[in-house]
């Protein structure tokens, strides 16, 4: 890179290195663009450096931890229990550089140029990227915006890393916790939460609202409600704390409810209430002419801003802050500032967390599917049924399809072991508009978890195989 | 309740009645079969929009029916003794139910069925057909759904978008017929108003075919030469290159002939193009796309080899018996029925010695190929047996004169007659 403010000219100019930068970027090389990206800090953003990736690390090793004192229940004989968090805390950091590696590689195989630095806009095709050491000035005819989001703060709760700890905190500790309260009932407070009783930690997770996880099925409530309970971890809903003193061993943290407030003893508290999107003033939208919707930035199908020259994609945009979204989102604006006709018009976006057990949901809920299509069909079909669960020990949980009237599926929502992977095919289902006889006509292998796709397809049409169906 | 006929996208204005499904008086539910009618290219049957009884048919087999037209009146069975509405058969009480939040009156009539029957915020189709909508152009929403619950399938979107195509062009190329291979019973005077006749109403494809034939006999100055070939060479040719194919890709002489055609077209230009009469313009087409006159009962159809020059004999035996096999399955898509730069019809096939094809409009040529037959030949003054084939070639006299037009002929016969020759040329 030149030294001084010199102005280079881009072709593409993609801001920010993470799921959806990193796509586009790769995209757009695809397709014959000459492409620069900017990433301020590490390539593969929040999602491969401090979010997804390393908590399912995290969250697979709590899992193996957590089942190995039963191995010898069933004649599985270790040699050493316990847990050393230094070593897997190396794991999760390995998986993590592994994954970043890999996508540094494809960055630069695509011939996509990196650019260190923060990038803001200074007009409506001209940016300027304050590297470490100097600032570039960037002339470009298009540009993709995947800034992505950060952590939400809570005020009183201010993250100071040591007592108040964020969610890179809890990913990456490698001294053990034996007290956390986590602020935060979404899925980011139930897996860190849940990850942590398992490490051996005692949980209380404190929410404002009234139950965990909002907006999720009262099915998948209730089984994560169960799940956290076998673990040990409290969950105390209509809360919030109120006292924060700090002590010689960690903190006392005051919590209010309804019946009054408690005062609960923990090492450190994390505060994982959300995120929000990194729309920055500095970032210079106003200058680049792109609109806001919100607190989100305004793009039409094509994820276009009132700039035509300027896409966004993301976390930056209406929709669940996940990273499945921004790499579809990534492609469609990839390909339409390159010319192609694509377009965001997905009919669902699953979503998941891996909490005890994983969750996952994909389209209209029983209620929402109530109120737009008034009658509809809905079945539900318990992992205890299932003959793999069974020899898993994973019983806990059920698969639950809701169907219009014409039995076309418009939602679904699972709790239970691999609940991540099993609800793909019902997105598919619902992006092809298959009907439950659909799913119920399709030879599933035997003996797997995905059995319970058809099974819960046959369920709604009333004529189930493995389980009894009570006639009114 | 009153249906009227919808508006079923590819930018069709009207339709035939061909068949009713069901009859006055009779129940039917939703999403059964109502009514088939027979558009440009395909019958497409209509289910009921909604369940109900059929209290009035106002159009009937052979009507064409306008968008917007009051086709059928619905009643709620309140009149019948048995009650309420039931579908007769499984139909999911639920979809009916589902209806009425649209539906601010029950009285109030239903306009257009795709309304009543979809509910849906979006159109059923694969993410793939999607974006094949895009790519092509096609507002999914105004596009017919051929499959079940009106699901929208890639080959409508083909279709949606060859039509759109199709209406801004001042032609259509689609459906085309020559007389020969499709034996017409001559025109009888409407005044012999025999009882005993049998009147058919001149509909779809057989209108469609109708109405080309006048356009391409009322626009184009159509002059036929003709050349006889001696074939022996062409016949031991195809022997020799079936007996290397093997019995699965065993081919006729169309793919050979096919693709002499369309090589030799390179060198005459003006016989692989068009002439669009509004522009004064003779359009010379890059690629050599050839049409091929498929006889079927429903009416004869030219499905289209796309750039037939650059395929091989194997592959041309491939693509043609895709096309043929399609054409008589009725499963082609628009855009394997249009495009054409050129036709063959391949007459010989059924009989005839020598015919005078009539020109797929607006082409410039079309070539008759006859039978191979056992003929007296003279050689070195001697009459000898041999295999004789006769060509013909029809072309429109405004773009081209005898003299282009012969040489192709004779240089056409010449690659048949002559392998070294028909290699040298395509190679």
């Amino acid at each position: 890179m030149v030294v001084g403010e010199l102005i280079e000219t881009v072709d593409l100019l993609v801001v920010g290195g993470g799921p959806g930068g990193y796509t586009a970027a790769l995209r757009a090389a695809q397709l014959g663009r000459d492409v620069v990206l900017v990433e301020e800090g590490a390539v593969g953003g929040v999602c491969l450096n401090v979010g997804c990736i390393p908590s399912k690390a995290l969250i697979e090793l709590s899992r193996h931890a957590f089942e190995a004192p039963g191995f010898a229940e069933h004649g599985i004989l270790l040699e050493q229990r316990g847990v050393d968090l230094a070593r897997v805390c190396q794991t999760v950091e390995a998986a993590r550089d592994r994954l970043t590696g890999g996508v540094r590689q494809l960055l630069a195989g695509a011939g996509v140029e990196i650019l260190e630095g923060r990038a803001s806009f200074v007009g409506p095709h001209q940016a300027r990227v304050q590297g470490p050491h100097d600032a570039t000035q960037v002339r470009f005819r298009q540009a993709i915006i995947a800034t992505g989001s950060a952590p939400r703060s809570l005020s009183g709760l201010e993250v100071d890393h040591e007592v108040v700890l964020d969610s890179t905190d809890l990913l990456f500790r490698d001294r053990p916790l034996e007290r956390l309260v986590v602020v935060g009932a979404g899925y980011i407070g139930l897996e860190l939460g849940a990850a942590w009783a398992r490490l051996g930690a005692k949980v209380t997770i404190v929410e404002a609202l009234d139950d965990i996880l909002a907006g999720s099925e009262p099915e998948v409530r209730r089984h994560l409600r169960d799940g956290l309970r076998r673990l040990g971890v409290g969950v105390i809903t209509r809360a919030r704390v109120e006292s924060l003193e700090r002590t010689q061993s960690g903190v006392v943290v005051g919590i209010e409810h309804g019946a009054g407030i408690d005062k609960v003893e923990a090492q450190a508290v994390a505060v994982v209430v959300g995120r929000v999107p990194r729309l920055e003033v500095a970032l210079g939208l106003d200058a680049a002419q792109v609109g806001l919707a919100g607190d989100r930035v305004a793009v039409d199908e094509q994820r276009r801003t009132a700039n035509s020259d300027i896409f966004a994609i993301g976390d930056i945009t209406p929709g669940p802050m996940l990273a499945h979204k921004a790499y579809l989102e990534a492609k469609v604006a990839a390909e339409a500032a390159s010319g192609e006709p694509s377009a965001f018009d997905v009919r669902a976006i699953p979503a998941v967390v891996f909490a005890e057990p994983e969750a996952a949901w994909v389209g209209l809920s029983e209620e929402q599917a109530r109120e737009r299509y008034g009658e509809v069909v809905v079945g539900r079909f318990p992992y205890r049924a299932n003959g793999r669960a069974v020899v898993l020990g994973h019983t806990e949980g059920e698969v639950k399809v809701v169907a219009r009237g014409d039995r076309e599926i418009v939602g679904a929502a699972i709790a239970g072991a691999e609940a991540s992977n099993l609800i793909s095919e019902l997105t598919l289902a619902i992006e092809l508009g298959a009907t439950l006889e659909d799913l119920a006509l399709t030879i599933h292998p035997h003996p797997t978890l995905s059995e319970m796709v058809p099974e819960v397809a046959e369920v709604a049409l009333g004529r189930p195989t493995h389980i009894i169906v009570r006639r009114a | 309740m009153e249906w009227k006929f919808p508006d079923v996208g590819e930018g069709l204005h009207e339709a035939q009645v061909v068949a009713w499904h069901v009859h006055e008086g009779e129940r039917v539910a939703r999403d059964e079969p109502l009514v088939d009618v027979e558009t440009d290219k395909s019958v497409v049957t209509i289910p009921a929009p909604v369940s109900g009884v059929v209290e009035k048919i106002l159009y009937h087999e052979g009507d064409t029916v306008h968008v917007g037209e009051v086709v059928v009146v619905f009643g709620d069975g309140s009149g019948d003794a048995s009650g309420p509405v039931t579908a007769p058969r499984s139909a999911p009480a639920p979809a009916r139910v589902e209806a009425a939040p649209r539906i601010v009156s029950p009285e109030a009539p239903l306009s257009e069925p795709r309304q009543a029957s979809d509910e849906r915020e979006v159109v059923l189709a694969t993410p793939a057909v999607r974006r094949l909508a895009r790519e092509l152009g096609v507002d999914l929403r105004r596009v017919a759904g051929s499959g079940e619950r009106g699901r929208v399938l890639a080959d409508d979107v083909r279709r949606a978008a060859g039509a759109h195509g199709e209406a801004a062009e001042p032609g259509t190329r689609s459906a085309f017929v020559e007389a020969v291979a499709e034996p017409v019973a001559p025109a009888r005077p409407v005044a012999s108003a025999d009882t005993e006749d049998e009147r058919v109403p001149l509909v779809g494809v057989r209108k469609r075919i109708a109405e080309n034939m006048v356009r391409s006999w009322s626009h184009a100055v159509q002059v036929t030469v003709v050349e006889e070939v001696v074939a022996d060479e062409l016949v031991a040719l195809r022997e020799r290159i079936n007996a290397h194919l093997g019995p699965e890709e065993r081919i006729s002489y169309l793919p050979i002939i096919t693709k002499a055609v369309a090589s030799l077209l390179s060198r005459f230009p003006d016989l692989n193009a068009s002439l669009d009469d509004e522009a004064g313009e003779i359009v010379r087409h890059r690629h050599r796309n050839i049409g091929i006159a498929v006889d079927d009962p429903g009416g004869l159809l030219v499905p289209v080899v796309r750039d037939a020059d650059r395929l091989s004999i194997r592959e041309l035996g491939r693509e043609l018996a895709r096309l043929i096999e399609g054409a008589r399955a009725h499963t082609l898509t628009a855009r394997d029925l249009t495009g054409s730069t050129f036709t063959i019809t391949n007459f010989g096939s059924i009989g005839g010695l020598v015919a005078t094809p009539i020109i797929n409009h607006p082409d410039v040529g079309i070539l008759g190929v006859g039978p191979i037959r056992r003929r007296p030949v003279v050689r070195e003054e001697v009459i000898v047996p041999a295999w004789v084939l006769y060509v013909s070639l029809t072309f429109d006299h405004r773009v081209v004169d005898g003299g282009t037009a012969s040489r192709f002929l004779v240089g056409l016969g010449e690659l048949l007659a002559n392998p070294a020759a028909f290699i040298a040329e395509v190679l």
